[in-house]
């Protein structure tokens, strides 16, 4: 009985003991020496041979003999297309020798695609531009048509014929094939087969004697493919999947790389001559290694760990508008071809053991939703300054469901926590909030220096000045305009005149319209706030108004196909995600379909559109748009630095680097730079060697599938006189459109609900003035 | 035997503290830093004595909030404990049926926040449900998520989620009323009245203080189904002190949500404190 007594004391003293064990946290024994881990992958760029224009390059792959082959194209050769030449290495890219050429007769193709088998020989695919049917008026109404004879597909409309060519090891082209289809990505198997995958999403093996494509593994839904020893993955919209190659028989899906592709919401069905999103390649040993925006990967087959060997965010691949080609790992260091906005790459990373895994300094940078002109501007920071990792968080990622409200709460926990970032990105919050509370540096420094070495837009770059300094500055910019028919923007002089306009057929196009809320809440937002804080229930009427009449007057006048196209896109959920951005190569006005545009220009190439519509279509001209013919400026990109900050000097840098001119210049997304200099260059585009307004700026062609209308437009650089033009009129804005997604989000839902017809136009204002008194409460005191 | 004794209440003792740590290290501590924070600044927590009381009290979004929440407070308490009442008197003398109602109640008690409002929104929403009732017998559309109707959905949906979980309380009370007495009152001629109100309700003193502070504790969960539907700025009959605390978090207001939370504590402590003084009052 004793004995029992005490073994139940026992227990349930050892229970108790249990419980408070598992309530107290447990003490982490860290092994801290002060060691730093050691050896990364570092990103160097190979230096290609010697060629004034530059190279393209198509693919890149090891040979079995342990060399580095390239196939590029020659842009320094006259003609559409330079030829291509196969290139070798022995030495890593230190030293290239040009082993063939491709025949002139094959000048005539455009080759995006290319394959190598491990001796050297391979396949590459393209297409030939008709010149019967090459190009297009405006205007142009024949509809699109297809043929079909001996398996070639002739689009009559734009006079493409797609074709394959397969050359030896010494780069003599042996066989040119026509192909039935237009193929966007080309792989060899173990036994030399070649597996190609069509735009339509098929996979097809290319028979080498006769070209004909037989369908193989799945028809369509294959996004990527890829060869590893003798299985085939394929890249679906959510799946991994992997195929046995000799028998097509399925062996099953692969978590573990889905788990680290879709991780993020990503897709992969991107491909275009220009590249993918992810490339594919295998060592010598048959582990198979990927490469992604987020870094290379490798990972072998049947195993479940797929491990990250390059962390893309220090690196040239987190860049956004970086378009992978190819990729090969020869003795342990990897090659990456990529192509982005202005010319193409090769990369090779290698492995050094003496630097420091992660750079020793690091900073965190903020913003809700992604920017990728920021991305891309970090990228180009992180290579001038290696020993300082830039650590890059969004928000809203837009794969996990979290509101605006959610991740300001988050990022609001990390900073009360004292884990809050070093520079914040304050597009879509409020300013105020966080200068009011203290918790924002004081720019006016490193303002002061870029003002010093390269100019600012004060008016725009000291949004946020006030008695304690600037807290927070915009990176970017873009301003309110108005375009077209001078006859129309002559009676354009605000949002009033704007109603009136919208009665006249033709007056307006359905962009407009589309974006009619974001548009105008931009002009119209800073106006409805009283001096005492209150909201003018006068000045939201109207602009709820306006945003109704207008819509109304332009669906009276609309044609049946406009309203359907609408009624399709509201179906889609397309009306959702506007920005009010403005069109510059519109197509219903290049069409004569309406008379006008507007709304907010944020790149120097809609510019550029603009000027050339313009002149195509005659009498027309460009203006500031608001109220009293002013417009507004939307600042974009505003950063600050918190007082929370670990790395001072290195945010300051970093913020520096931003407004600096190379800075502003590496991002090449949304937004006019504030930075003087770089304003110039953007619009000038100086550095192509040729004076502004000669040089081809680019090509647009655009087409309606239904009507088969369609349209064409080159458009060049401005003249000075444009330029000039565009950059005062930067200079005198004084008004800025308000960028807190709170109001925002508040005002335009309810204003949608209004021009769908389902709340009254009082009904809309009421509800938006309840729910912006109830927020500008909460702020009050 | 003193001895004995003070090893017993050393045993006690040893088991209550883990969970007293637990208390403490979770909500008491965390608490004393909200009393501190306060009377402190946002974020630089440069001390300002009441200023953030003053600024609470000024603000009239946290009067609207505040105003709303003791309106829904004050209709609902009472009529849920009453509902739930009535309820387990008469499902204590239903012969048939009595298990399979009980758990009919208590099905809303389990039924996840994000579904009830799925519900709300098949039913109240101006294309919903019951508007389709409304227009079918003739009447006009009620706006009833955008109008002062909302606070009224609010209150229903807060009695239908816990009225079962009341009921089964209260039928626990009336478990452990004795029979004995009921049947010595029916010998005296005492009808089912009589013994409500002078046996019934008097033995349920216990349960109804436990059930009124649960109830009471309770209502500020209502606040999930309200921001899932309406968001973060509802109709303002249905603002509850939640959403105005959840906003001035966004807005990094914590010195305000440190101060409202303190007078929100005080005011539950003493609606508790005065419950307990009249119970201990009537025994």
């Amino acid at each position: 009985m004793r004995r029992h007594h005490f073994l139940k004391r026992v227990l349930t003293a050892s229970l108790a003991a249990g419980l408070c064990c598992g309530a107290i946290p447990a003490i982490a024994n860290e092994a801290d020496d002060g060691a730093a881990a050691m050896g990364r992958y570092l990103e160097t760029e190979v230096e290609l041979p010697q060629s004034e224009a530059g190279w393209s390059i198509r693919g890149v792959a090891r040979t079995d003999q342990g060399t580095l082959r390239m196939l590029a194209e020659n842009m320094d050769d006259d003609g559409m297309y330079g030829s291509i030449s196969i290139l070798d290495s022995s030495d890593g890219g230190e030293n290239w020798n040009l082993t063939a050429k491709f025949p002139e007769e094959d000048r005539e193709i455009y080759f995006d695609k290319m394959a190598l088998r491990p001796d050297g020989s391979g396949v590459a695919a393209g297409m030939v531009f008709s010149e019967e049917n090459g190009g297009l008026e405006i205007g142009d109404q024949d509809t699109y048509t297809s043929s079909s004879a001996e398996g070639v597909m002739v689009n009559s409309n734009f006079g493409v014929e797609y074709c394959c060519v397969f050359f030896d090891a010494d780069g003599n082209t042996m066989h040119r094939f026509p192909l039935k289809e237009g193929v966007s990505q080309l792989c060899f198997t173990e036994d030399g087969e070649v597996l190609a995958r069509t735009y339509g999403g098929g996979i097809y093996s290319i028979d080498q004697e006769t070209g004909e494509m037989t369908e193989k593994f799945m028809g369509s839904g294959a996004w990527q493919i890829a060869v590893c020893q003798d299985r085939l993955l394929v890249l679906t919209s959510s799946e991994v999947r992997w195929y046995d190659i000799s028998t097509q028989e399925p062996l099953g899906r692969d978590e573990s790389m889905e788990n680290v592709l879709f991780a993020t919401g990503k897709n992969y069905d991107d491909t275009s001559s220009e590249g993918q999103s992810i490339v594919f390649t295998q060592d010598e040993e048959g582990r198979l290694y990927f490469c992604t925006n987020g870094g290379i990967y490798s990972h072998s087959l049947d195993g479940s760990v797929v491990e990250q060997v390059v962390d893309g965010t220090m690196t040239s691949l987190s860049d956004p508008e970086l378009s992978l080609l190819e990729m090969a790992v020869v003795e342990g260091s990897f090659y990456v071809t990529y192509q982005n906005e202005t010319d193409g790459k090769l990369l090779k990373y290698t492995y050094d053991p003496n630097i420091a895994s992660t750079p020793q300094k690091e900073i965190t940078v903020y913003s809700l939703k992604e920017d990728k002109g920021l991305r891309q501007a970090i990228v180009t920071y992180q290579k001038l300054h290696p020993d300082t990792y830039v650590n890059y968080e969004v928000g809203l990622t837009g794969a996990d469901g979290v509101t605006v409200s959610d991740a300001l709460r988050t990022l609001n926990t990390d900073i009360l926590a004292g884990n809050g970032p070093d520079v914040l990105v304050l597009d879509g919050m409020s300013v105020s909030t966080y200068a009011g509370k203290g918790l924002l540096q004081d720019l006016s420094p490193v303002l002061d220096e870029v003002r010093e070495n390269d100019g600012l837009l004060d008016n725009i770059a000291e949004t946020w000045k006030n008695e304690d300094g600037i807290m927070a500055v915009p990176i970017r910019f873009g301003l309110t305009l108005a375009s077209g028919k001078a006859e129309v923007l002559n009676r354009l002089e605000n949002i009033a005149s704007l109603v009136e306009l919208s009665k006249e057929e033709g007056a307006l196009d359905y962009e407009e319209i589309l974006q009619l809320p974001e548009i105008l809440y931009y002009l119209c937002s800073n106006e409805w706030k009283n001096e005492d804080g209150t909201i003018n229930q006068e000045k939201l009427e109207d602009y709820v108004q306006a945003v109704k009449q207008i819509t109304d007057n332009f669906m009276e006048n609309a044609s049946d196909q406009t309203l359907k196209m609408l009624e399709d896109f509201k179906e889609e959920g397309i009306t959702d995600s506007y920005s009010g951005e403005l069109d510059g190569m519109n197509m219903e006005f290049l069409l004569g379909k309406s008379k006008m545009n507007f709304g907010v220009l944020l790149d120097s190439m809609n510019y550029c559109g603009l000027i050339a519509a313009n002149k195509k279509m005659g009498e027309s001209t460009v203006k500031l748009f608001g109220d009293d013919h002013t417009g507004v400026y939307l600042p974009i990109c505003t950063v600050g630095i918190l007082d929370t900050v670990r790395e001072p000097e290195e945010a300051r840098e970093f913020v520096k680097y931003l407004l600096s001119k190379e800075g502003e210049l590496a991002a090449n997304y949304s937004g006019f730079p504030v930075n003087r200099a770089a304003l110039d260059k953007k619009l000038a585009h100086m550095d192509v060697g040729d004076d502004a307004g000669m040089e081809v700026a680019g090509e647009f062609t655009g087409y309606y599938m239904d009507t088969g209308e369609s349209v064409s437009l080159s458009y060049t650089w401005p003249e000075e006189e444009e330029q000039e033009w565009l950059k005062n009129a930067a200079e005198s804005l004084t008004a800025f459109a308000d960028t807190e997604q709170i109001p925002r989000q508040v005002v335009l839902e309810e204003t949608r609900r209004c021009v769908n017809g389902e709340i009254s136009t009082q009904e809309a204002v009421n509800s938006i003035m309840q729910k912006l008194n109830l927020y500008l409460a909460e702020s009050g005191s | 035997m003193r001895k004995k004794a003070r090893r017993q209440a050393m045993w006690g003792i040893c088991f209550l503290l883990p969970d007293l740590l637990g208390v403490i290290c979770f909500a008491l501590l965390p608490f004393a830093q909200v009393v501190i924070r306060s009377f402190q600044g946002a974020v630089n927590h440069k001390w300002v004595g009441f200023d953030n009381y003053k600024a609470v009290f000024q603000n009239a979004a946290f009067r609207m909030a505040a105003g709303n929440t003791l309106r829904f407070t004050a209709i609902c308490i009472p009529l849920l404990v009453a509902l739930s009442l009535v309820l387990a008197v008469t499902l204590q003398h239903l012969r048939l049926g009595k298990d399979l109602l009980k758990s009919a109640f208590l099905i809303p008690v389990a039924v996840p926040a994000a579904s009830v409002v799925l519900v709300w929104k098949v039913l109240f929403h101006s294309n919903g449900l019951i508007n389709g009732l409304v227009l079918k017998l003739g009447g006009e559309k009620i706006p009833w998520m955008t109008s002062g109707a909302a606070f009224f959905v609010l209150v229903i949906s807060y009695l239908w989620k816990n009225l079962g979980y009341d009921m089964i309380l209260w039928m626990a009370g009336l478990a452990g009323i004795p029979t004995e007495i009921y049947e010595a009152a029916k010998v005296d001629g005492a009808g089912e009245w009589k013994c409500f109100t002078k046996i019934t309700l008097p033995n349920l003193k216990t349960s109804l203080y436990t059930i009124s502070v649960l109830s009471f504790l309770n209502s500020f969960k209502v606040f999930r189904e309200a921001w899932l539907v309406a968001g973060d700025y509802p109709h303002q009959s249905m603002y509850l002190l939640q959403h105005l605390y959840n906003n001035w978090f966004r807005d990094l207001s914590f010195d305000r949500i440190a101060a409202a939370a303190v007078l929100n504590a005080l005011v539950v402590l003493a609606l508790i404190f005065l419950l307990k003084r009249a119970w201990d009052a009537e025994e």
